[in-house]
C-alpha cells in the first residue's frame, strides 16, 4: 500500500528514533492510583469523559502549577488533560509551529520532540544553532539557566511560542521572565511515580490559546482514559 | 449560546456547543453523543482489575500489547473473513486516533479522497490536517443511504487516493450492501485507490441485513484499511482503544506516527479490549436485545410525532427529517432542547448539506427514551401545527 510521499520519507526517521524504546519498562503502580481506578470502574466510570478531561484532575493541575511554578491557570478553559506527556508535546507542535517552515529549538532534551518535529515537518534545533523565521523555543524543568536566559529573552522579542515541560516538583517557570501568555505548559502525571503506563498528561496555557489545543486534541483521541484519568487524580492529591 | 451563535458552527464544533449547552439544563435527556449508556460488560471490568491489582504495569511497545494485536487479528478472521496477521493490527486510542493516522499516513497534500455525505464530520479534520481534499459523495434516503457505486466511479480523478466508507454509518443507519460493496471494490482494484472502511458500528446490524468487510471481498486486502474499535461494541468508549488493519507497510509507518501522537495505549485499557476480546459475543447479543427494543421505541415515537425517517439497518442511531414541523433543524434542535430538554444534534453536525435532518441516539435506558419521546412529541406536533395552518 502506498504512503504520503512526504511520509514515507520520514517514517526512516522516525524508526530511527528510540520510539518503542520504553516497552517493557516495569514500575510498581502506586496503591492511590490502584485504588482510585478500580473505585471509578465501580462508579460506572467507563464512558467518554469531557473532551477536556475529568474537572477536578484539570483543577489539580491548575493547582500544582500555582503551588509548584505561582503560575494561574484556569482549570474551566485553560487545562486540557492529554494522553500522556507524548500527546501535549504533538498537540502544541502541531498547532504552534507552521509545517514545513517553522523551527524548535530544543534547548533540551531534544528527542522528547524529536518525532512531532518529524511528523510535524519542522526543523529541529538545538541552543547552539541559530533559528529565524517562526519559531518555538522547548525547554524543560533542568534547562540550565544560562541556556535558557537568552533564549527566553529572544522569544520574547521575536514573539515566538514558549513550550515548556515541567517536573513534577517546584522550580522555575517562564511566566517568572514575563512569558505567562506565551508559554504552553506540557506535563506528563505520574509518569516517574510507577503510572507511565497510565498514559495521562496535560497542557496548560491561557484559555484563548488553550482553545484552539484543546479542540485539535479532542479531534485527534476525542479524550483521555477515564479510569486513567481518576488514578492520576488519586496520586496528585496524595502528594499535594 | 445563543441560536445566533449557534448558527454559525457546523461539524464537531456544533455538536460540541450544543453538548454544552445541554449541561446547563438540569435533568435535560441527552440523545446526542453516541456514547453507549450501557455499563461496560462484568468480564471486561474484572479482567481490567485483575491488571491493575497486579501492582506492577509494563509500558507496552507502540503498536499494542502483542496479545491484543492477536487477539484482534483473530476476531477480524473469523468474525469477518479479513486475512490478517497480529503484525497487521495497529492498537490505537480510540478508533478516533485511528482515522487521525489513517489519514495522516494515506494522504499527499492535494490528494483526494472520496467520504460519504452525510458522514462523522471528525474525518474532515484529520483529512485537512493533511492537506488531502475531501470529495463528497451523496447518499439517499431512497436507497437507505447506501452509497452507490455509480456515484464513485463519476467522482474518480487521477488524484483520488482513496474513498471513505463507515458501514453502519454514522449518522444515517445506512449500510453497505453486498452489492454496492463489490462494485466498489471493483472500481478501487480498477482505478488503484484504498477504501478506508470504518466498521466500528459493525457489530449492531439489524436482520435481515448483513455487516459486510470489504477487505474480505477477493483481490481487496491491498486495497483495504479497515478502522474499529471497542468503544461501541463492548460499550467502551471511556477506555480508549480502537484499531487499525492494514497491509504491515502501512501498520508499520502508523506505528512510527503513533510514537509521535501519544504513544503506547493505557496498560489497562488493553488488559481489558483483551479480555473482550477474547471471550464469545454473548454479551454483544444482549446489548443487540436492548438496543434492538429502543429503535423499535423511538420509531415508533417518531412515527407518532410525525418526523419521517429512512429505517436505520444498523448503529445507534435514526436520521429523520425536520420538515414536517417547517423548522431548520438547527432551530428544531435548539427548540427540543429548551422545550423538551431532549438534546439531539441537527444534521449540519454531519456536512453542510443536512439542514433539514435531525441525528437522534438509542442511548439511554428504555424507560428514560420513553420520556424523551413524551417530552418531544408535544412540541413536535405544535410546530408542525403551526406549520401546517401557515401553508
Ligand atoms: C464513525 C465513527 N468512527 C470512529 C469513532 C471514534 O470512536 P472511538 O474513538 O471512541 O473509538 C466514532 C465515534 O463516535 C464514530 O462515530
Amino acid at each position: 500500500m502506498a504512503l504520503a510521499v512526504p511520509l514515507a520519507a520520514r517514517v526512516a526517521l522516525l524508526q530511527g528514533l528510540a520510539g518503542d524504546g520504553a516497552a517493557g519498562a516495569e514500575a510498581t503502580v502506586p496503591a492511590s492510583a490502584r485504588d482510585a481506578s478500580i473505585a471509578a470502574l465501580d462508579r460506572g466510570e467507563t464512558h467518554y469523559t469531557d473532551r477536556p478531561g475529568i474537572l477536578p484532575l484539570r483543577q489539580a493541575v491548575a493547582d500544582a502549577l500555582r503551588t509548584r511554578h505561582g503560575v494561574e491557570v484556569d482549570a474551566g478553559k485553560g487545562v486540557v488533560i492529554t494522553c500522556g506527556v507524548v500527546e501535549a508535546r504533538f498537540v502544541a507542535i502541531q498547532q504552534l509551529v507552521p509545517a514545513g517552515s517553522g523551527t524548535v529549538v530544543a534547548l533540551s532534551h531534544p528527542e522528547r520532540v524529536a518525532a512531532a518535529c518529524i511528523v510535524r515537518d519542522v526543523r529541529l534545533v538545538g541552543p547552539d544553532a541559530d533559528a529565524h523565521g517562526p519559531a518555538l523555543v522547548y525547554l524543560t524543568s533542568d534547562t540550565p539557566a544560562e541556556t535558557r536566559d537568552p533564549w527566553l529573552a529572544r522569544a520574547a522579542d521575536e514573539g515566538w511560542a514558549v513550550v515548556f515541560e515541567a517536573a513534577e516538583e517546584s522550580g522555575f517557570h517562564p511566566a517568572s521572565a514575563g512569558l505567562a501568555d506565551a508559554t504552553v505548559t506540557v506535563g506528563g502525571i505520574g509518569a516517574g511515580q510507577g503510572l507511565e503506563a497510565w498514559r495521562v498528561g496535560y497542557l496548560a496555557a491561557p484559555a484563548a490559546t488553550a482553545g484552539p489545543l484543546r479542540d485539535f486534541k479532542q479531534s485527534l483521541t476525542l479524550c483521555t482514559t477515564n479510569l486513567s484519568q481518576w488514578g492520576a487524580l488519586a496520586l496528585m492529591e496524595e502528594h499535594a | 449560546m445563543t441560536l445566533d451563535e449557534l448558527r454559525n458552527l457546523d461539524g464537531a464544533k456544533l455538536r460540541y456547543a450544543l453538548m454544552d449547552l445541554a449541561k446547563t439544563i438540569p435533568d435535560a435527556i441527552a440523545l446526542g453523543r453516541g456514547d453507549p449508556d450501557l455499563a461496560t460488560p462484568d468480564h471486561v471490568v474484572v479482567a481490567a482489575k485483575q491488571a491493575l491489582a497486579q501492582g506492577v504495569q509494563p509500558l507496552q511497545p507502540v503498536a499494542g500489547m502483542p496479545a491484543l494485536r492477536a487477539a484482534i487479528a483473530k476476531r477480524a478472521r473469523t468474525d469477518h473473513g479479513l486475512d490478517v496477521g497480529a503484525e497487521q493490527v495497529l492498537v490505537t486510542t480510540g478508533g478516533q486516533e485511528g482515522l487521525f493516522l489513517v489519514m495522516s499516513a494515506l494522504l499527499d497534500p492535494g490528494d483526494e479522497i472520496l467520504v460519504p455525505d452525510p458522514r462523522y464530520t471528525s474525518y474532515d479534520q484529520a483529512i485537512e490536517h493533511a492537506g488531502g481534499v475531501s470529495v463528497t459523495v451523496p447518499t439517499h434516503p431512497e436507497d437507505a443511504f447506501d452509497l452507490r457505486a455509480e456515484a464513485i466511479e463519476s467522482l474518480i480523478t487521477p488524484k483520488t487516493k482513496a474513498l471513505l466508507l463507515v458501514t453502519p454509518s454514522n449518522p444515517t443507519g445506512g449500510i453497505i450492501s453486498r452489492e454496492q460493496a463489490e462494485k466498489i471494490a471493483a472500481l478501487a482494484k480498477k482505478h488503484d485507490f484504498v477504501v478506508i472502511s470504518d466498521e466500528i458500528y459493525g457489530k449492531f446490524v439489524w436482520p435481515p441485513h448483513e455487516h459486510v468487510s470489504i477487505g474480505s471481498l477477493p483481490g481487496m486486502e491491498r486495497h483495504t484499511i479497515t478502522l474499529s474499535g471497542f468503544s461501541k461494541a463492548w460499550a467502551m468508549t471511556g477506555w480508549r482503544v480502537g484499531y487499525v488493519i492494514a497491509e504491515q507497510n502501512a501498520i508499520l509507518g502508523m506505528t512510527a506516527i503513533k510514537g509521535a501522537t501519544t504513544g503506547p495505549v493505557a496498560n489497562v485499557s488493553q488488559a481489558a479490549a483483551l479480555a473482550a476480546a477474547e471471550a464469545d459475543d454473548a454479551c454483544i447479543e444482549d446489548f443487540k436485545v436492548i438496543y434492538g427494543e429502543r429503535r423499535d421505541l423511538l420509531a415508533k415515537g417518531l412515527t407518532d410525532m410525525g418526523l419521517e425517517y429512512t429505517d436505520p439497518r444498523g448503529g445507534f442511531f435514526f436520521w429523520a427529517k425536520s420538515s414536517s414541523t417547517g423548522l431548520r433543524s438547527l432551530e428544531l434542535s435548539y427548540l427540543l432542547l429548551k422545550e423538551a430538554r431532549v438534546l439531539v444534534f441537527p444534521g449540519t453536525g454531519f456536512g453542510e448539506r443536512w439542514s433539514d435532518y435531525l441525528r437522534i441516539t438509542t442511548l439511554q435506558p428504555t424507560d428514560v427514551l420513553r420520556e424523551a419521546v413524551e417530552r418531544m412529541t408535544p412540541v413536535v406536533k405544535r410546530y408542525a401545527a403551526e406549520a401546517a395552518a401557515r401553508a
